[in-house]
């Protein structure tokens, strides 16, 4: 079996399991929906209870974090590339997605549930390419089409998040950190399985999935965010073992422009 | 010719005139930056601009030219805050009553509430006061963080004068930093935007603030 094949077997695997993620929540829209006059709102493509909890952490965000407007160039770049990129995943058109610039000049990305990511202006200028930036906007993509955002035990405690950038110090397995303060727990699985996605999304994007490693690797070490993570490019360099890479996407104008203005 | 060299020396250049500017006290009516102190700014970045477009010290000398004009010919060369300060608005207590900050934040961050200009409409040689509320949020065993201040003034979407950020600590809470500046009496007339901005760490935030130039 050539490499090449070992990565598609694998990846029409995971893309299964996928399916299956993508089924479940149409089921549970289903069920939602008969239970709308009864329970909590329930929005196609969501899990129960989803919006609500994604809403509360957002009205917590909005009051927190300095974010751009949204009729801001970048964040309508990102919007566009975000909304792109879902369109080549399965089930990716059923989520009511919104991205948000944060005006934090640290590489880093957020998922809150409900289709709402958060993509830091540090992200967008520590992308080297477009590749690099799809990497980290597919990867959140991946935490909320992997339905991570379905469990009640996400947010147990308090609101919850997933970003692309923090690592889990080496014991225990979970480990909770936050991104001011909304809190997460870092699942080393649920990274694995996020990344996975979003390799099938950058390749049908158009985009090299290696960037996803790329920007993995080039991720400062050491100080106080600890963002260099050796056992998720360990994972990655496995997902990815044996691909070869084709021709990426130009870089788009859009890119350029947002990325230029951003390092003015 | 040496870049790597040139290159730093060019850079601390254009750094001069902000630290020529930092000697500001916190609270007082210290003259911030004198005339021509624009001009010069104009012309570090103008030259440190024009070295890495061009990449040579002719490049920078033309660079160096044409900011300096920059700001002469807009009528704001000699820009400066008049006067300056800043005060503690709110307690940590009630920011986070105010607007619903029920947890403490794990990293630094900063967050304008308003940013205004006062008076709203003013004649050529009049005053504006620049007013910047903002909240600050520092990790529990944070006791303070070195925030800068600073102000950018805009006419028809080109930047007219960077007034000279001001650094000092602030502690966890709500602040409001006042700058008072002159309007220069050949200024032109029209609608004028302020870029409030505050900074802590890679935390930062900005807003915008308009007054009108009028006979």
């Amino acid at each position: 079996m050539t490499p090449a094949n070992r990565l598609s077997l694998s990846r029409n695997s995971q893309l299964r399991s996928y399916r299956l993620a993508g089924t479940q929540r149409c089921l549970a829209a289903v069920l939602g929906g008969m239970l709308l006059s009864a329970g909590p709102q329930v929005a196609y493509g969501l899990c129960l209870g989803e919006l609500e909890r994604s809403k509360d952490t957002r009205q917590r965000i909005d009051q927190e974090w300095p974010l751009r407007s949204s009729g801001d160039e970048a964040t309508q770049y990102i919007q566009k590339l975000g909304v792109r990129l879902a369109r080549y995943s399965t089930g990716g058109d059923t989520i009511p997605w919104r991205f948000f610039v944060v005006r934090n000049l640290s590489p880093n990305a957020f998922s809150i549930g409900a289709g709402t990511v958060y993509v830091t202006e540090g992200a967008i200028t520590f992308a080297r390419n477009e590749s690099e930036l799809a990497a980290i906007i597919a990867h959140e993509l991946g935490h909320e089409l992997a339905g991570h955002f379905c469990s009640q035990a996400t947010y147990s405690g308090s609101p919850g998040l997933f970003d692309i950038f923090s690592a889990a110090p080496p014991s225990p397995q979970l480990q909770e950190v936050g991104a001011g303060s909304v809190r997460q727990t870092i699942d080393p699985a649920k990274e694995e399985q996020a990344d996975q996605i979003a390799i099938s999304i950058l390749q049908a994007a158009g985009y090299s999935p290696l960037a996803l490693l790329q920007v993995a690797r080039r991720l400062p070490s050491g100080g106080e965010t600890h963002l260099l993570d050796p056992r998720r490019i360990q994972s990655l360099e496995r997902i990815l073992d044996g691909y070869r890479d084709v021709p990426a996407l130009p870089d788009s104008e859009d890119f350029k422009e947002v990325r230029r203005e951003l390092m003015r | 010719m040496n870049n790597t060299f040139s290159k730093k020396n060019l850079i601390a250049l254009a750094l001069c005139p902000s630290l020529m500017a930092g000697c500001a006290t916190q609270q007082g009516n210290d003259q911030l930056m004198g005339a021509g102190a624009g001009a010069l700014g104009g012309a570090a970045l103008g030259c440190l601009t024009g070295f890495i477009a061009g990449g040579n010290a002719g490049s920078c000398g033309t660079g160096a030219a044409i900011g300096a004009g920059v700001g002469i010919v807009a009528g704001w060369g000699a820009v400066k805050l008049s006067q300056y300060q800043a005060s503690q608005v709110r307690t940590v207590q009630t920011d986070q009553q105010m607007f619903g900050l029920t947890k403490p934040v794990d990293t630094t961050q900063v967050k304008i509430r308003k940013g205004s200009s006062n008076p709203r409409t003013v004649k050529p040689g009049d005053s504006v006061k620049l007013s910047t509320d903002y909240s600050v949020m520092l990790p529990p065993n944070v006791p303070s963080t070195k925030v800068a201040e600073s102000w950018t003034l805009q006419k028809d979407g080109k930047v007219l004068a960077s007034l000279p950020p001001q650094n000092s600590d602030r502690a966890s809470g709500g602040w409001d930093a006042e700058a008072t500046v002159p309007i220069p009496t050949n200024a032109e007339l029209g609608t004028y935007v302020i870029e409030h901005k505050v900074q802590a760490g890679t935390s930062y935030d900005t807003g915008e603030s308009t007054f009108l130039v009028t006979k």
